[in-house]
């Protein structure tokens, strides 16, 4: 799977992959259709695996816990419904709390993976580029939250541990604990980003930024179109209420129809990455390989 | 090309000069060796070639800088988070960007600054997946993009292994030698750097107090009894016992020689022996931990004992986990396997824990708590059950008095070292457990530590220390490599670091076929 998505990656620009991203951010986020939700969490966990990175069984470990506490929880809230499933002192649990559960707790899911994915397909570089073609200021308060946020929570992180190395003492009110630990650590911060300052001195920030220039290539026009396309699409079926049910009541129920080809449409906008990688390696494998010359056997062989 | 004419310079939160009456001249193509004892204004007088490195206030004099401020690139001693993007591809174009090269310089450029700093492989990596060598050498790269005329280095190899460090310095000559590019080197550490130098400068209490070629300020600072223990320890050997007419600096090979024109006048005092046992305190047993379920383990089976009145000292490459050993014995980060017992007590929820020991982390700023020097340590003696001292005396005895009002941070790097050090003997635990502890310290204040250091020995406690300064860590009991995770059995001093080849001290280098127990200048003596 790695090797189709490299070579997907580096045959796209940064523009095109940001639309795409926002695109599926939002079809995670605009639908609540039992089997819409469905099919984009299959295209989701097909995404995921195909630009998974080193740490992937750790957040594949973090879905499934937040789906299990998010059904767990839903139950216990929302115990309405006519079809018991089974009942036990205080706990109802119907098909339609269970199908409510399901619901909410796959489009946390999705939510998630959205941003997985979000965060294996773009870097600071990105964002920061196309925000400093107008927005300068912006983009470097962006770059440096990037940076500093979890430089903060280290400082916040390693200063609450090593004061307890320099302090016998143990004050018994919480809240003034905090308020000093927040005052030292907002010194320490202070400091870090003087030297954070300092770096952006010395890589020539303060100077006229050239502005860059986005080249697209055939990939990246499919690419914008279709996400731009779906994005429209998306936003007319929600007007259209299509892909909505009424979430958390006792009419919610499995249904099909129109949510079928919304469904298609957004399985199909998730997992255009593969299909691209998929028609790229074709391309390379029965065209490309044997019109290129290569020292590998099989290309000698035809030669 | 650099001109500093009667230069005085104050900070905007401090009453004190900083640089004061300074005077210096740097040529096209020179390589300038800067040193200074710790908080001389070594770093300050270098940041004044650069803009906005620096805010106060220029109070007398002026300074002559040639070339434009885009032509002066600025590396200091730290090696993480320096990248402002995630990789050196991303973070040369955001440099290249800046500078206004289009995009067609900017794929030239980079192509060049690859080749020349031999980093094609490692363009793509983010700084998670480079070692720290690799990373300055990324940071020098990404100094050096902009073809600077000149190149201000800020203790570049502070916080690097002796061998990452040579390759450093390697680089940095190869550019003032090949591409004519100025170099000014702010270093505590003569080892090394004095190869590479063409021009040294001594800069004390903010002025210059003597600039010469190298060989003139070795021979010059020899005669005087405060900057004598700057010397490369070869150097100080060679003058210690010999006529002294070799142009200075020699290489091992020429010291190997002397050596064996002297060889019947010499002595080694330095012996190795076992030492005498103690109670064991600290009992580390089958330790492992890992940072990610997919990664290599960090921390590998590692078993060692830390007994009452010794010191242990770890060496290695860096990354190699030194570190994270001191965060798991801490507790900072949990073990998945192996217990840590400390006074037969595992340490886990063990609140004695930090009771009894004290760690000094590799940015010891993290373990500020007040606005002042003189709060800092008030509230380490307020922590005391009994405090016969008074923050003066304190301040007084470990020479602090003239930094009791500043901002510990503001202190320099060095200064911070030394105060936290302090902080850690004042709380006086069981066990000291120090992260590079003389990082940023000059050899004077290297010189007193050690003394501190066996001061609290003797009362019994325990010194465990991470180091990349090898003639620091001669001054140990016990020696240990860290490598894969794993680590190699704790053998004394001498044991260590004669069977040793490439990872020794450069007296040991030079002068193992005539005195193997040799490692510093003064195991060596006239007869």
């Amino acid at each position: 799977m790695n090797k189709l998505f490299f070579n997907f990656r580096r045959s796209t620009n940064n523009l095109s992959i940001l639309f795409y991203l926002l695109s599926i951010i939002l079809s995670a986020l605009l639908f609540n259709d039992p089997v819409v939700i469905l099919m984009i969490f299959v295209a989701l966990v097909l995404m995921v695996l195909y630009s998974k990175k080193d740490n992937s069984r750790g957040y594949f470990k973090f879905f499934t816990i937040i789906f299990v506490t998010t059904i767990i929880f839903n139950l216990l809230i929302n115990q309405r419904g006519a079809g018991i499933i089974f009942q036990i002192p205080f706990l109802k649990v119907t098909t339609e709390s269970l199908l409510n559960a399901a619901i909410l707790a796959f489009s946390f899911v999705n939510l998630l993976m959205a941003f997985y994915i979000y965060d294996s397909l773009t870097n600071v570089k990105v964002i920061f580029d196309l925000l400093s073609h107008k927005l300068r200021n912006i983009a470097i308060v962006f770059i440096l939250t990037v940076k500093f946020i979890p430089k903060i929570i280290d400082i916040f992180e390693s200063t609450s541990f090593l004061i307890k190395f320099r302090s016998n003492h143990t004050i018994n009110n919480k809240l003034q604990r905090q308020l000093d630990l927040l005052e030292t650590v907002l010194n320490k911060s202070v400091a870090s980003f003087m030297n954070m300052s300092d770096i952006l001195v010395t890589k020539g920030y303060g100077n006229d930024r050239i502005k860059q220039k986005i080249s697209n290539t055939k990939i990246d026009y499919i690419l914008l179109a279709t996400s731009i396309t779906s994005m429209i699409f998306n936003i007319i079926m929600v007007i259209q209420k299509i892909g909505k049910v009424d979430f958390g009541s006792m009419d919610v129920k499995i249904a099909f129809g129109n949510n079928i080809i919304l469904g298609s449409v957004n399985f199909i906008l998730i997992i255009i990455p593969i299909l691209i990688g998929v028609f790229q390696y074709i391309c390379w494998k029965w065209y490309v390989s044997k019109i290129t010359a290569s020292n590998t056997p099989t290309v000698k062989n035809f030669r | 090309m650099v001109r500093f004419k009667n230069y005085s310079f104050k900070y905007a939160n401090s009453q004190k000069l900083s640089l004061n009456k300074l005077n210096l001249t740097v040529n096209k193509g020179d390589f300038l060796l800067l040193i200074g004892k710790t908080g001389s204004g070594k770093s300050t007088l270098l940041k004044q070639l650069k803009n906005g490195l620096v805010v106060g206030e220029v109070i007398d004099g002026a300074i002559n800088i040639d070339p434009s401020d885009k032509s002066i690139s600025y590396l200091s001693q730290f090696v993480d988070n320096q990248m402002i993007t995630e990789c050196a591809r991303d973070e040369f174009n955001f440099i290249l960007e800046n500078m206004g090269y289009t995009e067609n310089q900017r794929h030239v450029k980079i192509a060049e600054v690859a080749s020349y700093f031999g980093i094609v492989n490692l363009l793509d990596l983010t700084e998670k997946e480079l070692s720290g060598g690799q990373k300055q050498l990324i940071n020098l790269a990404a100094a050096l993009i902009t073809d600077p005329k000149i190149l201000l280095l800020d203790e570049p190899t502070s916080q690097l292994d002796p061998i990452a460090a040579e390759k450093i310095l390697q680089m940095v000559h190869k550019v003032n030698a090949e591409l004519n590019v100025t170099v000014i080197l702010v270093e505590h550490s003569l080892e090394r750097n004095v190869f590479y130098a063409n021009k040294m400068a001594i800069i004390e209490n903010g002025t210059i107090i003597l600039e010469n070629n190298v060989d003139s300020v070795l021979k010059a600072i020899f005669q005087n009894d405060f900057y004598k223990n700057y010397l490369p320890q070869i150097d100080r050997a060679y003058l210690e016992f010999s006529q002294k007419d070799k142009s200075l600096p020699l290489n091992n090979r020429q010291f190997n020689r002397i050596l064996n024109d002297y060889q019947n006048q010499l002595t080694c005092v330095r012996t190795s022996s076992e030492l005498a046992d103690s109670k064991k305190v600290l009992k580390v047993k089958n330790l492992s931990f890992k940072f990610d379920f997919e990664s290599k383990k960090i921390i590998d089976n590692v078993n060692f004992t830390l007994k009452e009145g010794r010191s242990y000292c770890l060496v290695g490459p860096n990354g190699v986990g030194k570190s994270t050993l001191i965060r798991v014995i801490s507790q900072q980060l949990i073990q998945q396997s192996g217990s840590i017992k400390l006074n037969n007590v595992n340490v886990k929820n063990n609140h004695s824990l930090f009771k009894n020991i004290f760690i000094l982390p590799q940015n010891p700023a993290l373990l500020f708590v007040s606005d002042t020097v003189f709060g800092e340590i008030k509230f380490q003696l307020e922590q005391k059950e009994e405090a016969n001292d008074t923050v003066e005396s304190i301040l007084n005895r470990y020479g602090l008095l003239d930094l009791k009002d500043i901002s510990p941070y503001d202190l320099s790097g060095g200064q911070q070292e030394y105060l936290s050090l302090i902080i850690g003997l004042i709380k006086s635990p069981q066990i000291l457990f120090l992260d590079e502890p003389t990082k940023g310290l000059d050899p004077n204040i290297i010189l007193k530590v050690n003394d501190l250091l066996n001061d609290y020995l003797k009362n019994g406690g325990i010194v465990f220390a991470n180091s990349h300064d090898l003639v620091f860590a001669t001054n140990f009991d016990y020696v240990s490599m860290m490598f894969d995770g794993k680590l190699t059995t704790f053998q004394t001093t001498s044991d260590f670091f004669k069977d040793k080849f490439f990872y020794t001290t450069e007296i040991n280098k030079a002068s193992r076929d005539v005195f193997p127990d040799a490692l510093v200048w003064n195991d060596l003596r006239n007869k």
